[in-house]
């Protein structure tokens, strides 16, 4: 009689084996990409292995070696659209500089990213980066392996990979790791029961939190108290996005999200979510920000600050791209680009050397390039100084 | 300044150059170090985003709107390429007598009446590289640099090496470069070429026809 699970195993183990063997075209720059995906063979070969050793029949047996299947297959998945040739490298570099102002091990984490063919879908997987117990499963069941680096997932629409306006939203999905990686918002939500059960908030207080999570009341109970953190982490992340775009994804998110006035189980409703952004630009009194700003210094130690410096300049309007300064600045392109696009075609007409009428599909198209040569001279100019100046040095 | 013998033309030395620069008149992003700017011209760097020609379903580049060879236009020509990246101080394979769209890693912009023209530098025109670039005066963008490798064996080149050697003429007058439709705006990667935008293929095709007794059915 067949063993019907472990005939599914086995058709498992065939698709990995032809996954890993169309990944052998993968060609990376990054080095440390090659090495974790080589581990990534080193993992498939050992769990032949030990199928073969063990021949597994029980089911608990038999979805332990899937869920490291799974593993291998959902690294694939990422650092098959992470090759130079597919991954939006500016974007990811600005994540990497706003990663390193809250993680001290940046080099620990590989950012990748998943193009995904659905123009809404950007989000972050936390699948691999958090999943303490099945590195250290794989490290006890193959001979102590281990992965040095862990990849931080974030999915964008394929279509949209090179746009630099919707793109914006890519901080807000990195806020996601943060949070998680730090536990800020799960640490504010056992804090705010504690305050709501101790009596600590006013009635007033309690009255302008309902405004932000409706069912604040109802904190004890543990799905409300679920819900409330992941609206919680939906306002955080806006926030730490908002430190180095400034109001840039506002203008994104009421349009995709239609303006909504309703919550939903995953998101706070667009306008109170805009609310808040708008609030803590300017400094504006926002029981939630102040609530989020307090958990963040508490945990991290670091202040939800703006951290994006303001470019001021007309060098987009004479078709250049901005000689970006500082890290702060580079930050500060998204919300520039964003203040050009949102520009009435009189002031572009009056400003831009180009042939009239201006068409939205030319000021499109030039903002994205400028951006994008903007970031990319930046990235460029700060590999050549310190290689440059440090043998100007000798 | 230095004299044409065509009259008030004339090309610009590296002096020239510098201060156009520092009147910002002449725009170059990045310029990495000012000893780009030479006696006679200015270096640019091999940028890192290349087009590389490739071998597709078409059987030929079709740059008519004619059809009695078969083939679409616009579409076909980016068949024929396909897009590659590299970062900077990574190498690139030029293969023998194949065509490459690359850019420079600078992005240009020029005066009103000044034209630029891209040559190889010498060591890499020996070794049998070939480019034929001119930038009008106006133009903004990464210069777009279209290399052949006449040589037997491939070579291999440097992302963010200076490669090209561009002169710039001062022209007599000033052109506006937005005076008429451009198809090539701000470009920072390269682009395949847009020859079928070209309005005079319309009106050949149209020609052709009439001539042939071609009917669009």
């Amino acid at each position: 009689m067949i063993d019907y699970t472990r005939r599914l195993l086995d058709l498992h183990i065939s698709q990995a084996t032809n996954s890993l063997h169309k990944a052998k075209s993968y060609s990376y720059s990054d080095k440390h990409k090659e090495k974790y995906q080589s581990d990534l063979y080193v993992l498939f070969e050992r769990i032949q292995e030990a199928i073969t050793k063990s021949n597994p029949k029980e089911d608990t047996e038999i979805f332990k070696y899937k869920k490291h299947l799974d593993f291998i297959f959902k690294s694939l998945e990422f650092l098959g659209s992470s090759t130079l040739n597919l991954i939006p490298y500016e974007i990811v570099e600005c994540l990497r500089y706003a990663m390193s102002d809250w993680v001290d091990e940046t080099d620990n984490y590989i950012i990748v990213t998943s193009l995904i063919n659905n123009v809404e879908e950007f989000s972050y997987d936390p699948e691999i980066a958090f999943n303490d117990q099945l590195y250290s499963d794989i490290k006890e069941c193959y001979g102590g392996l281990t992965f040095e680096r862990k990849l931080v997932q974030i999915n964008l629409p394929r279509s949209l990979s090179r746009d630099y306006l919707s793109s914006v939203v890519l901080y807000h999905e990195l806020g996601h790791f943060i949070d998680i990686k730090l536990s800020i918002m799960e640490s504010l939500v056992l804090d705010l029961e504690g305050r709501y059960v101790g009596e600590i908030f006013s009635e007033a207080d309690i009255n302008q939190i309902k405004v932000y999570l409706p069912f604040f009341e109802r904190i004890e109970s543990k799905p409300f108290a679920d819900l409330i953190q992941v609206h919680l982490a939906e306002y955080f992340c806006d926030l730490f996005a908002s430190q180095y775009i400034g109001e840039a994804s506002n203008h994104f998110l009421s349009y995709v999200t239609e303006k909504s006035e309703y919550y939903d189980s995953t998101h706070p409703s667009t306008t109170n979510r805009i609310q808040v952004v708008k609030d803590f630009l300017d400094g504006k009194d926002n029981i939630i920000v102040k609530i989020i700003s307090e958990a963040t210094k508490r945990v991290t130690k670091k202040d939800l600050v703006i951290r994006f410096q303001k470019i001021i300049s007309d060098d987009f309007y004479n078709l250049l791209p901005v000689e970006i300064s500082s890290v702060n600045q580079l930050h500060g392109i998204y919300d520039y680009a964003w203040k050009l696009w949102l520009a009435s075609t009189e002031e572009l007409e009056a400003k831009m050397e180009l042939q009239k009428p201006i068409s939205s599909e030319k000021v499109y198209s030039i903002i994205n390039n400028l951006t994008e040569k903007s970031i990319g001279n930046f990235i460029t100019l700060h590999k050549w100084n310190k290689v440059y100046l440090e043998k100007a040095a000798i | 300044m230095e004299q044409s013998i065509l009259g008030e033309s004339s090309y610009l030395n590296g002096e020239n150059i510098k201060r156009l620069l520092e009147e910002r008149k002449l725009f170059i992003r990045p310029l990495l170090e000012m000893s780009q700017i030479g006696g006679v011209g200015i270096d640019f760097r091999l940028g890192y985003d290349f087009l590389v020609s490739v071998q597709g379903r078409y059987a030929f580049i079709n740059t008519s709107m004619n059809n009695d060879a078969g083939g679409e236009n616009e579409r076909n020509i980016h068949h024929f390429f396909q897009a590659t990246r590299r970062q900077i101080g990574e190498t690139f394979i030029l293969h023998p007598h194949q065509t490459v769209l690359a850019t420079s890693l600078e992005y240009v912009k020029l005066p009103k009446d000044c034209i630029l023209k891209l040559n190889m530098r010498s060591s890499y025109a020996r070794l049998g590289i070939t480019v034929s670039t001119i930038a009008q005066p106006g133009y903004c963008g990464c210069l777009s640099l279209e290399l052949t490798n006449t040589n037997n064996n491939p070579i291999n080149l440097t992302v963010g090496s200076r490669i090209i050697q561009g002169l710039i003429y001062k022209m007599s007058n000033t052109t506006e470069y937005f005076d008429v439709p451009r198809k090539y705006v701000c470009h920072v990667r390269p682009e395949p070429s847009a020859i079928a935008l070209d309005k005079d293929l319309k009106y050949l095709n149209e020609l052709w026809k009439i001539d042939n007794n071609i009917s669009d059915s």
